[in-house]
């Protein structure tokens, strides 16, 4: 028996995935800002735009820089935003209301968190594919756009039927990766995500995002969260995760089997 | 400058070379380096009996950097009474795969239940029957 919690959407148990609004927007709009000030800075923009306008038009900032510097400044920027701001927890506390009952309350994150700019027209977009069984079936992707996402400028997934569908075809053309791709990309939904909302999906649901033809820039991050007691994938849950919420029960039981373990 | 002993996971089919070069990382990470390079009894791997008396006999360790937590993992039961013996003896535990570090015993305890899930989740995918992928 499938149980609904009250706080996810029952698309989740039926399709995989549900767009969820924020349930703490001002926690939301504190990382936007975040986020945004520290780009700013590094692409030397004017930090007291409006972020939303300024995100969605960062293309223009970036035309008289050369691919290489655009990296360049971006990954020093990437790297001082999650050095000071605490993603998991951030995100986490948005949309808690939505995610607590789906992982429970003993809740691990992942410790990095992928912060992606994609400009129109860039030429590396995230490659089809699933993120379990490597990554643990029992854990969930948070995709949190900080522009509104439509078309193109959003990521495409495919649902719990048609995942099936398309592993059953790769079952039986393992080689023809290209024609996977293509049945793939006929079966996916390509959500409108706007600003305030979060696609979270399954880790066992095909994903991927297209170069983005819209006239606007994509600026989202992505994050991982697990039940610390659920079973991991082959990825090394110290590595890849911190704990971030523990019950009374989960401490008190811990507490004993230390004691345990010393005796 | 701290002095790192290293413990590589004999286990691993992961190249000592390579996981000597990330316990160098971590150990410079840490503000020291690896004086000393050791190596598991593979007979040992569930309990490393030996660890104790090698950091004492060594002179000058302030740390001893491990490849992989998982080398607390390989008994029944998780090896925290080692852990924490080493931390009371004043040596600075990290592992390098994990890029975690413990200097107290505080550290320890703070962060036992994180410690412990992985050991049972670990153990869970010793078991390869329970595993989606092997």
């Amino acid at each position: 028996m499938v149980v609904a919690t009250d706080s996810m959407s029952p698309d989740f148990f039926s399709k995989g995935y549900a767009i969820v609004e924020a349930t703490d927007r001002d926690c939301l709009d504190g990382l936007r800002l975040g986020i945004f000030k520290y780009l700013a800075e590094a692409f030397g923009l004017d930090v007291d735009q409006d972020p939303e306008e300024c995100l969605n038009d960062f293309h223009s900032y970036l035309s008289g820089l050369s691919a290489t510097e655009v990296n360049s400044i971006r990954m020093d920027a990437i790297r001082k935003i999650s050095g000071e701001i605490d993603f998991s927890e951030m995100i986490f506390r948005a949309f808690e209301g939505q995610l607590s009952g789906l992982l429970g309350p003993d809740v691990l994150a992942q410790k990095t968190c992928n912060i992606v700019i994609q400009p129109p027209g860039d030429p590396n977009p995230s490659e089809l594919h699933r993120d379990a069984p490597l990554n643990s079936p029992y854990e969930i992707v948070v995709w949190v756009p900080f522009v509104d996402c439509y078309e193109t400028k959003t990521m495409y997934l495919l649902d719990t039927d048609a995942t099936d569908a398309a592993l059953g075809f790769l079952g039986e053309n393992p080689e023809d990766w290209d024609g996977f791709e293509a049945f793939c990309k006929q079966r996916a939904i390509r959500p409108r995500v706007p600003y305030g909302s979060a696609l979270i999906f399954f880790t066992g649901l095909f994903h991927g995002s297209d170069i983005n033809q819209e006239a606007e820039t994509r600026v989202s991050v992505n994050i991982r969260y697990k039940n610390l007691f659920a079973p991991s994938g082959l990825k090394n849950q110290l590595q890849f995760f911190k704990l971030l919420r523990s019950s009374p029960l989960a401490r008190l039981g811990a507490a004993l089997e230390e004691r345990e373990l010393l005796k | 400058m701290r002095t790192f002993y290293s413990m590589v996971d004999s286990t691993l089919g992961t190249p000592q070379p390579e996981q000597l070069s990330l316990c160098r990382s971590k150990a410079k990470k840490e503000d020291g380096e690896i004086v000393f390079y050791g190596a598991e009894e593979i007979m040992c791997i569930q309990s490393q009996p030996f660890i104790i008396s090698k950091l004492k006999k060594t002179p000058g360790i302030t740390d001893v950097v491990f490849f992989a937590f998982a080398q607390f993992c390989y008994g029944e039961k998780f090896n925290f009474k080692l852990l924490k013996k080493i931390v009371q003896d004043g040596i600075g535990v990290h592992f390098a795969r994990e890029d975690m570090s413990f200097m107290t015993v505080d550290d320890i305890e703070r962060d036992f239940l994180l410690l412990s899930a992985y050991f049972h989740s670990f153990q869970r995918r010793l078991n390869r029957g329970s595993q989606l992928i092997t």
